[in-house]
């Protein structure tokens, strides 16, 4: 090999990584702008509620405290919403988030097992829980079942956005299952959605809820 | 050791890369695409400087190793406090958020109640470790 006519190789990989952090930089950039984020409710939006719960140390989806909570779930119907969050979440109150089919089985996202079928009463262990029902009719919720059973096995990502439908978390499932009919549950246009997006949303009725809310 | 280091850094990059590319579905895979073949150009590179195949493994660890050891930490966690996950499973997902387009492409079927694209997540590190040992090891060395 002619080393003089070839470039170091480590220079070639100083190079790509200046690359790569400018094309991180910028993809950063167009995502913000093409959100039109604005600045001045940064406390409001997820990025600056996970960053200052992140100051305070809180990382991840929280820790029950065993109290459990008293949650009402006879009250579900099917196409309702069931929320249960836990303290020392980084994301917000709520931290999970599931669509009710019926006979007490729900459909959600978790990290080891995809979208799946679950038990409404996996609910009751969290420290604060509540019901939310769409306001919309029995056809569309039916649909929007339909939709998330439909994404049965696909992969859980934490941080995935509310683009694209091969990605999923929890609550990404139940708002494209809506959004796709015209129902917007995320009243903040985030770049992603959250349990606390749903529980605020203008286009839902609270049931039920319990514990520290 | 400091070029394991580097690629460990060219890891946290791209996986912020391949993450901000989520927001284009599609392209993600693209991006995941190209970081396998980094990893694979980067093999045939260190074998063309004139190092053995063991080296390139050794620098291929040192690369993975918050993975391995996040891998360590998550398994035990496992065996420690039953099946559940934990909060290494998820800081594991983030570190190997590269490959993530790849396993989303499929609809994977449960065994045990647990997904078998998540435990594709656990084998992100090794299969990086063994895809630079091995293209390392087939990359022909320059003839004097």
């Amino acid at each position: 090999m002619d080393s003089t006519n070839r470039r170091h190789p480590s220079k070639n990989l100083a190079r790509l990584l200046v690359i790569l952090i400018s094309l991180d930089l910028l993809l950063g950039c167009y995502i913000v702008w093409d959100n039109d984020y604005d600045f001045n409710n940064w406390s409001q939006r997820i990025i600056g509620t996970g960053t200052n719960k992140m100051a305070l140390g809180m990382l991840g989806p929280g820790s029950p405290s065993g109290r459990g909570n008293s949650l009402n779930v006879d009250l579900l119907q099917p196409g309702d919403i069931i929320l249960g969050g836990n303290n020392g979440s980084t994301y917000g109150r709520f931290t999970h988030a599931a669509i009710y089919q019926e006979k007490g089985y729900a459909w959600d996202g978790w990290l080891d097992a995809g979208v799946r079928q679950m038990k409404v009463s996996e609910f009751l262990d969290y420290d604060r829980a509540c019901i939310l029902r769409v306001k919309t009719n029995k056809l569309v919720k039916t649909r929007a079942v339909s939709y998330v059973a439909a994404q049965k096995g696909k992969l859980f990502y934490p941080l995935t956005f509310k683009k694209g439908e091969r990605i999923w978390n929890c609550t990404k499932t139940i708002w494209q299952a809506y959004h796709r009919q015209g129902i917007d549950l995320d009243n903040g246009e985030d770049i992603w959605v959250v349990p606390d997006n749903l529980y605020n949303s203008s286009e839902v009725l609270v049931i039920d809820q319990s514990g520290e809310i | 050791m400091i070029r394991g280091l580097i690629l460990l850094l060219f890891n946290l990059v791209f996986a912020l890369f391949v993450w901000l590319m989520m927001y284009f579905p599609g392209w993600d895979i693209m991006a995941s695409l190209l970081y396998v073949g980094f990893i694979c150009w980067e093999a045939r590179v260190l074998k063309l400087s004139g190092l053995k195949t063991k080296q390139i493994f050794g620098i291929a660890l040192v690369a993975q190793l918050p993975g391995l050891i996040l891998e360590a930490l998550a398994i035990w966690y496992w065996y420690r406090y039953g099946p559940v996950t934990s909060d290494f499973d998820f800081v594991l997902q983030m570190w190997n958020t590269p490959f993530v387009p790849l396993i989303s492409l499929f609809a994977w079927p449960r065994v045990f109640n647990v997904a078998l694209g998540y435990l594709g997540i656990y084998l992100c590190s090794p299969f990086y470790i063994l895809a630079m040992t091995g293209w390392g090891y087939l990359s022909r060395r320059p003839t004097q």
